[in-house]
């Protein structure tokens, strides 16, 4: 009996949490197909009566945003790239080579954790407009490859596989750069999803650096867009309303890859999140 | 010997690309921020050597102590709740459940939305004229509350945004945790006549403390640093009351050009999350040797 009733509590509070999570995307959704008066009517209908596609269409026409769709694209793209191009061999000299100021180096690698990405945003901004930088994927990618994350990451992982591989391969005259590439790079293969997660959700969300260093809509990206472009500009703090209808189109607009991304590889973004966490 | 100098050799190849990338992009802008600090530059003219000036300036300004508390307490907040919250639904989550799995999903998606997306869906669900919740309120003739234009009010609704868009990520780290524990020690337990508030409490709980750890550290490191969701849904007000030290820190850069003053409250977020990170390190081997 007492097992019954604290079973049914359980899925209350499932059935609970469930709603509490669900709802804001249902939200967005369904503001979407709604018209703007309808949306800002005061009273809050589930399903919009009639569905209109008008908001959709409205935020095509009026922004550049398959442009900045596919500068997300390519900027997340070329930073999964280019960090995992400088973190893997890093990594790998972590774990398995001796060399002089590797402790050194390694405390470095520290402070690029502690310290925070928003102290040297002002510093960084007037470097890369210096090198002429700002307004370029160039500039929007490698500030997000400097954070040695994903080098403990692959340093942790490779350093768990067995050393025999190692010694084994070199008794056959492999040198570094072959046990490298051909025994260690094939078995990295859960740190490498685990890495791309990561830094593909950081880099496709990023705000605060795209928002300084991408000003112009040939390479600014969609939150950028979204929020300045569409959000802030309807929104002036004045006494007109934000069109809702319109805002929350173009939210679903930037939110629908990611999630459709998340929803089919639901099962290795999981594995790649807890990968981190495992020592 | 002749290998070991062959492999140290090779090794800085291996590092060489990262290390540039450092050197330019990491270690330079950073390494300018102290010398910066000292300087009134503004982006036009030359900078002037003003000493401690900026720092003497920044801690008799009002605003500044009122961005750290804001700062504080939002990370504070943010750092518990998320770390209590994220360690429940993995418990609930990790049950078995016909509808878990909806259940997981729904809670780790809000992770891969931008802050800018979850910001705006949230300045819609408080919309105090229109919003959902201000329509439900009104049906029920109470008035519509002000989540983001009361200041006693804006940072807590900013911290509920949050337990919403970012607790997925709490929850698969301690769900991973959880399912890392072997089952043979709940059996174990289980044959002692353990209830399973005790075992939750002797057996679970401890066996999470390395990864409350690393939960902490890294909640802490990210709140501390808050700055998306204040700029989409208050821009800092009202009355500066969500204005954090990274907000203000912006703002005198990139709205005022004060780059010497901006870079002396950098120094400051800086020494704040070293010794808190330093001290939670030590805490945390603390609690594991004794």
């Amino acid at each position: 009996m007492i097992y019954k009733i604290s079973r049914i509590f359980i899925y209350m509070i499932l059935f609970f949490v469930i709603f509490i999570y669900a709802t804001p995307f249902f939200i967005i959704l369904t503001t979407s197909f709604k018209t703007n008066t309808q949306a800002m009517s005061g009273t809050f209908s589930w399903i919009p009566n009639p569905i209109i596609l008008d908001q959709y269409k409205y935020t095509l026409n009026h922004y550049p945003y398959t442009r900045w769709l596919i500068n997300s694209v390519i900027v997340t793209i070329g930073t999964v790239f280019l960090v995992l191009i400088v973190s893997l061999p890093a990594g790998f000299a972590f774990a398995r080579l001796k060399f002089k100021g590797k402790e050194a180096i390694f405390t470095v690698l520290m402070l690029t954790i502690m310290i925070p990405f928003a102290a040297y945003l002002p510093e960084l901004y007037l470097e890369m407009s210096s090198l002429k930088l700002i307004n370029t994927y160039t500039g929007l990618i490698i500030p997000f490859a400097t954070s040695g994350v994903s080098i403990f990451l692959f340093r942790q992982f490779i350093s768990q596989l067995p050393n025999e591989l190692d010694d084994a391969a070199r008794i056959d005259g492999c040198n570094n750069f072959q046990i490298f590439s051909k025994i260690i790079l094939p078995l990295t293969k859960p740190a490498v999803i685990s890495v791309v997660i990561f830094t593909a959700v950081k880099s496709w969300n990023a705000l605060m650096w795209p928002l300084i260093a991408a000003s112009n809509d040939k390479v600014k990206t969609l939150p950028v867009g979204l929020a300045v472009n569409i959000f802030q500009a309807t929104n002036p703090g004045s006494n007109n309303p934000t069109p809702y209808g319109i805002v929350m189109a173009a939210t679903i607009l930037s939110i629908l890859l990611p999630v459709l991304l998340f929803l089919f590889l639901q099962r290795y973004f999981v594995q790649g999140i807890a990968t981190t966490g495992l020592k | 010997m002749k290998r070991k100098r062959y492999n140290s050799q090779s090794a800085y190849l291996f590092i060489l690309p990262y290390f540039l990338l450092l050197l330019l992009f990491f270690l330079l802008p950073a390494g300018l921020i102290l010398p910066i600090s000292f300087t009134n530059w503004s982006i036009v003219g030359s900078p002037k050597w003003v000493g401690l000036g900026n720092y003497i300036h920044i801690f008799k300004n009002n605003y500044f102590w009122k961005a750290l508390g804001n700062t504080l307490y939002y990370t504070v907040m943010v750092t518990v709740c998320l770390t209590f919250l994220g360690m429940f639904l993995a418990t609930l989550l990790n049950q078995k459940l016909k509808g878990r799995t909806i259940g997981r999903m729904f809670v780790f998606m809000p992770y891969v939305i931008s802050s800018a997306a979850a910001g705006i869906v949230f300045r819609w669900i408080y919309d105090q004229n229109f919003g959902i919740i201000a329509s439900y309120l009104h049906k029920l003739g109470l008035p519509s509350i002000p989540f983001l234009t009361d200041p006693r009010l804006a940072m807590i609704s900013i911290i509920l945004m949050n337990l919403w868009w970012s607790v997925g990520f709490n929850t698969i780290i301690y769900l991973a945790a959880l399912q890392g524990i072997p089952e043979e020690l709940y059996q174990a337990a289980e044959v002692d006549g353990a209830s399973s508030t005790q075992i939750f409490y002797f057996i679970t709980l401890p066996l999470l403390k390395p990864i409350t750890l690393y939960v902490t550290v890294l909640c802490f490191a990210n709140s501390f640093q808050m700055f998306d969701e204040a700029y989409i849904m208050t821009q800092g007000g009202p009355l500066g009351s969500t204005t954090t030290l990274v907000l203000q820190m912006w703002n005198t850069a990139f709205s005022n050009f004060h780059f010497g003053e901006a870079a002396a409250i950098s120094m400051i977020i800086m020494a704040i999350i070293m010794i808190v990170t330093l001290l939670q390190f030590r805490l945390g081997r603390q609690k594991e040797e004794g």
